[in-house]
């Protein structure tokens, strides 16, 4: 009994880190699937929503859950302007390396800036106001900062699944990822549609990224972390496939959890990239891919 | 065309770098003794290093004017007497918290400013190489900071530390559980720690394991996790499955906040608490509030702490900066105190005559706003010995109660009742 | 127009040369020393890495991990059993090499950005692997004894930055060179082949894994050089300053902002950033809190943008016909 119950809570805990990941990682897979670009400024524009819903709270007093639209037009936009005067030249360029390395410097920038602005000091939102409490259903304890997050990233990526499924532009994001100069011949416009996916894709961090103060820290450095466990994400989930993010997002927050108290803490991550490295030796396209 | 002129771009750029490195502003004054310093004042650990440079300002100030009221050495006058009242003038470097940059730092404040001493540092990571390369250009180096147990292993002549380390810190912590083992007759077996997995958390946690053996306690978890994790859930998880009489949580900011958190979510309560580094910090009690009641921590300073001096200058501090003392400010203050006093003994600002004066130096129980008897070095000795610690260095055992931190042993110090056990959740 | 670029460019070699050689002479401050020879390691991580992101299309983030195996290993060999840092210093190099080509089996599928976040991963893995690692001294690090008397053997000089000066530049000359005759030769050639069209290397028979490895095994040594020397240099490491992801992402974004692909691309990036973003911190001060990477960064954003090809394209002649290079 003492190991079912133990067992049990070892699995919500999984559930409830790796719901939020997922949420994180929808964005980048959009982005990677259409424009065939890893972002790896995600982590960093994540915190850009963290300082947002920080500050907001620490300055007005205001709730996060408040802050949210704020954060996701915020994002939205700065989506929109990176891909615009970053991004979309930088694609048409064909050079593989810019590409690469444009984001990192959009992710160096971002993070200095952070430090600049804000000192390396770690921050988290201490007496949120709605949001608080904790539970004990069954023997499994769980915080409900951490319900209320997981519940609503689990609402936005099922959003985002019907958005990309059922909708008129959600499919013709598809089928720029699919095949781009076909999809350019039935008369879609993939720079358009570019446009469009980086937007919905770092406007979906403003979501994750506002309400995560209440349940950790931010700090300039925060981004790395999250953003290599999205990538990994990504990577496992395959590109594109927002349900097959969702899982290998959970995934991941099971093997955290799992991996961290059965083998030890310190290597719960490592466990997450070991897995990681050895699916892709089997399956370099990921486990959902396009 | 477009190419010519990015050409000339370049071509000036590098110009630009060459030209102004030859600029270099080096007026001296009379009378004026530099003293180099080097602490993290930019990257991750920048707010403390701030908190460093305000204690070694005010000490500076102490020393340069005159605060009759003060018992601290120069106090009564202003700057140097045995130097015609030369004043102390801290040349200040950003060593980033990174070892490479610490080196190349003090370098340049030991070549190219020159100065006669080197104060600070917080990392030990940058303590140790810079030590060392003060140690290279016979330059003494006092750090008020820095607990890493090996920095006063080296055997090195020019290298002084102020600090109690961890291996003080850690008996501290168990004289004290020893204490109120015999004070109540009870026995708190089982122990259990959780460090951060750098090398402060991993120092801290070698002194334990030995304090452990040695007392005959038995460790029934140790959890390493990783810096400022974003989730400490299976941590907290098997601290709890192991159910300790008492833990030890050793980690900075974030780590204290988000242990706090999670051992509330989980019901975790052990029957003693104690807490290092991250549950001093001055973040600490506004982001958890009520919940970081009944903490015991192994303190170098507290402000309030019932040392006729300490108060005065806690008082001045306040003043000053608006705010209450805190550990990062007093741990650096006394190093241009202890230097500029070894100066003004020597009459001389000749490193040999300074290093040699530091090794003599004894500064009593009133000379020093530090807990203790006072600041005397132990010689410099073979490895493992230790070379140049503070003997004097005694800790302190700080509670928090009602959301203010309180000191509750050794007796004489105190300034208010201990709880015990630790309260539950429910109570807070 | 065409000769006069070659003969224009074949000057400007040689002024540097002269330039650097003499430079400890002209400027005798410790701290101009010291840039320059920041300089010089950097230079020779950057051509390093560039052997496999640019000529390659192996783009690595984990070039660190590279330079932290080499620094490990002469320090360990040093400490333990006494060995000459030299020794440990070819030590660390093929031990570098050996990881690396084992480490390029399970990736040897991945293209373009799988890979670079599998180094990601294997970067991380590596330094959480060290920090635990009480053998490798875990998170406290190795401290390297401070010798008494300067020693070639030994590799510590007391009085003065000169000897390192002149032994990493004589590290990064010798990358240089091997790099180029790589390049030169056949192997440089078929590297260019599957970096420009790999189907059709590969239909020609082209074995592309071997290359792969020839590539990684190469740089991976010239890294640990690189590494050794940061250990000799600054006498102390730990897991957070030689396994970094900041160190691999400075050493790429050097890269691609000189020119990568080029030979003196790197390099000239490199003497460009490192000293620049020195200055800008000597200047700033404790007041720099990130501005000099914030500089860095954008400059990198504009070149990515502006002009992708680096800022060697400022010295090359107009576009040939493809010869080959870059």
């Amino acid at each position: 009994m003492e190991t079912a119950i133990l067992i049990l809570q070892l699995i919500v805990d999984g559930l409830l880190v790796g719901l939020p990941y997922a949420l994180i990682a929808i964005g980048l897979t959009l982005i990677w699937g259409v424009m065939d670009i890893i972002n790896f400024a995600h982590g960093e524009f994540l915190v850009v929503g963290m300082y947002v819903g920080y500050w907001t709270y620490a300055l007005l007093g205001v709730s996060p859950v408040l802050s949210l639209p704020v954060a996701i037009l915020l994002l939205g936009a700065l989506g929109w302007v990176t891909y615009r005067y970053a991004i979309a030249r930088v694609l048409k360029s064909e050079n593989l390396l810019s590409q690469i390395v444009v984001t990192f410097g959009v992710s160096v920038f971002l993070q200095n800036l952070f430090l600049f602005l804000f000192s390396g000091d770690y921050r988290s939102i201490s007496q949120e106001p709605w949001i608080k409490g904790d539970l004990m259903i069954q023997g499994i304890f769980l915080s409900i900062p951490e319900l209320v997050i997981s519940m609503i990233s689990l609402l936005i990526i099922l959003l985002m699944h019907l958005f990309i499924r059922r909708t008129n532009t959600g499919k013709a994001i598809v089928a720029t990822a699919l095949d781009r100069e076909t999809a350019q011949l039935m008369g879609i416009d993939t720079d358009r549609m570019n446009s469009l996916t980086f937007t919905i894709g770092i406007g979906c961090l403003g979501v994750a990224g506002v309400l995560l103060p209440i349940t950790t820290h931010v700090s300039p450095y925060s981004g790395f972390l999250f953003g290599v466990l999205a990538f990994t994400i990504v990577a496992l989930g395959g590109f594109g496939s927002i349900i097959g993010t969702m899982f290998a997002g959970i995934m991941v927050g099971l093997v955290q959890s799992f991996g961290g108290f059965l083998v030890a803490p310190a290597y719960k991550y490592l466990c997450v990239f070991i897995l990681y490295l050895l699916i892709l030796g089997i399956r370099p396209r990921g486990l959902f891919g396009w | 065309m477009r190419s010519r002129w990015k050409s000339v771009l370049v071509g000036g750029l590098i110009g630009l770098v060459s030209v102004v490195s030859f600029v270099s502003p080096g007026w001296s004054q009379e009378k004026v003794i530099k003293i180099g310093a080097h602490l993290p004042l930019s990257g991750g650990t920048a707010p403390t290093g701030a908190l460093n440079r305000e204690g070694i300002d005010l000490a500076v100030d102490i020393i340069n004017n005159r605060h009759p009221e003060l018992t601290l050495p120069l106090a009564q006058s202003e700057g140097l007497p045995n130097l015609g009242g030369a004043k102390i003038k801290i040349v200040y470097a950003d060593d980033r918290g990174d070892p490479n940059v610490a080196m190349a730092e003090v370098e340049r404040l030991i070549q190219e400013e020159k100065v006669v001493a080197i104060v600070g540092g917080w990392e030990s990571s940058c303590i140790k190489t810079g030590s060392q390369v003060a140690e290279k250009f016979k330059t003494p180096h006092v750090s008020g900071a820095g607990s890493s147990v090996d920095l006063t292993k080296r055997g090195l002549s020019y290298y002084f530390r102020l600090l109690a380390h961890s291996g003080k810190v850690n008996k501290a912590y168990f004289d004290f559980l020893g204490d109120m083992e015999k004070k109540l007759g009870k026995k708190y077996g089982n122990v259990a720690i959780a460090y951060e997995n750098t090398e402060y958390g991993s120092v801290f946690n070698e002194q334990y394991e030995r304090e452990v053996k040695e007392r005959g306690y038995k460790s029934v978890a140790s959890v390493p996790f990783y810096k400022a994790a974003t989730s400490v859930t299976s941590e907290v998880q098997k601290l709890k499955a192991a159910n300790p009489d008492a833990f030890f949580q050793i980690g900075y900011d974030p780590d204290a906040i988000l242990f706090t958190k999670t051992m509330r979510t989980f019901n975790f309560t052990p029957t003693v608490w104690f807490g290092m580094a991250g549950y001093t910090s001055p973040k600490y009690i506004p982001s958890v509030g009520n919940d970081g009641n009944g903490i015991l921590i192994s303190g170098w300073f507290h402000p309030r702490f019932k040392k006729p001096v300490t108060m005065k200058v806690g008082e001045l501090y306040a003043k000053r900066y608006g705010k209450e003392m805190s550990i990062p400010v007093a741990l650096n203050f006394m190093t241009p105190i202890v230097i500029a006093e070894a100066i003004n003994r020597a009459g001389s600002t000749d490193k040999e005559a300074i290093r040699n004066a530091l090794e003599k130096t004894r500064l009593t129980e009133d000379q020093s706003i530090m807990p203790g008897p006072g600041i005397w070095f132990s010689p410099v000795q073979n490895p493992p010995a230790h070379s140049h610690d503070n003997e004097g260095a005694t800790m302190l055992v700080i509670q928090i109660i009602d959301k203010k931190f309180e000191v509750v042993w050794p007796e004489k110090y105190k300034t208010a009742e201990l709880i015990w056990p630790h309260p539950k959740w429910s109570e807070k | 127009m065409l000769p006069n670029f070659r003969e224009r460019n074949r000057l400007i070699f040689f002024a540097v040369v002269l330039f650097a050689v003499v430079y400890p002479f002209v400027f005798t401050r410790a701290f101009h020393q010291h840039i320059m020879i920041m300089v010089f390691m950097y230079g020779l991580l950057a051509i390093a890495w560039d052997i496999m992101g640019g000529y390659t299309n192996l783009f690595s983030f984990g070039q660190s991990v590279f330079f932290g195996i080499g620094a490990y290993t002469s320090t360990i060999l040093f400490l333990r059993w006494g060995i000459s840092p030299w020794l440990g210093m070819a030590a660390g190099g093929c031990l570098s090499g050996l990881l690396g080509v084992l480490v390029s089996y399970p990736t040897s599928r991945l293209r373009g950005h799988y890979f670079a976040i599998a180094t990601l991963a294997f970067l991380f893995v590596v330094q959480t692997v060290l920090e635990n690692w009480k053998f490798v001294g875990g998170a406290q690090g190795l401290t390297l004894p401070l010798l008494q008397q300067s020693s070639l053997w030994q590799f510590q000089f007391r009085e003065s930055k000169l000897p390192y000066y002149y032994i990493m530049l004589a590290l990064l000359a010798s990358g240089l060179l091997i790099t180029r005759g790589v390049i030169n030769s056949r192997v440089g050639y078929y590297l260019r082949a599957l970096r420009e069209a790999p189907e059709v290397a590969q239909s020609l028979g082209v074995n592309t894994a071997r290359y792969r490895l020839i590539a990684i095994g190469l740089s991976a040594f010239l890294s640990a050089l690189s590494g050794t020397f940061y250990a000799q240099y600054v006498l102390y490491i730990d897991p957070p300053s030689v396994i970094s992801l900041g160190l691999s992402v400075e050493v790429v974004l050097i890269s691609v902002f000189g020119g990568s692909g080029t030979l003196y691309g790197p390099l000239l990036g490199t003497a460009i950033l490192i000293p620049l973003t020195n200055l800008i911190r000597a200047w700033l001060g404790g007041a720099g809190k990130g501005i000099a990477y914030m500089v860095f960064a954008g400059i990198i954003i504009l070149i990515c943008v502006l002009q992708p090809e680096g800022i060697i394209r400022l010295f090359k002649g107009p576009r040939k016909a493809s010869r080959g290079y870059r």
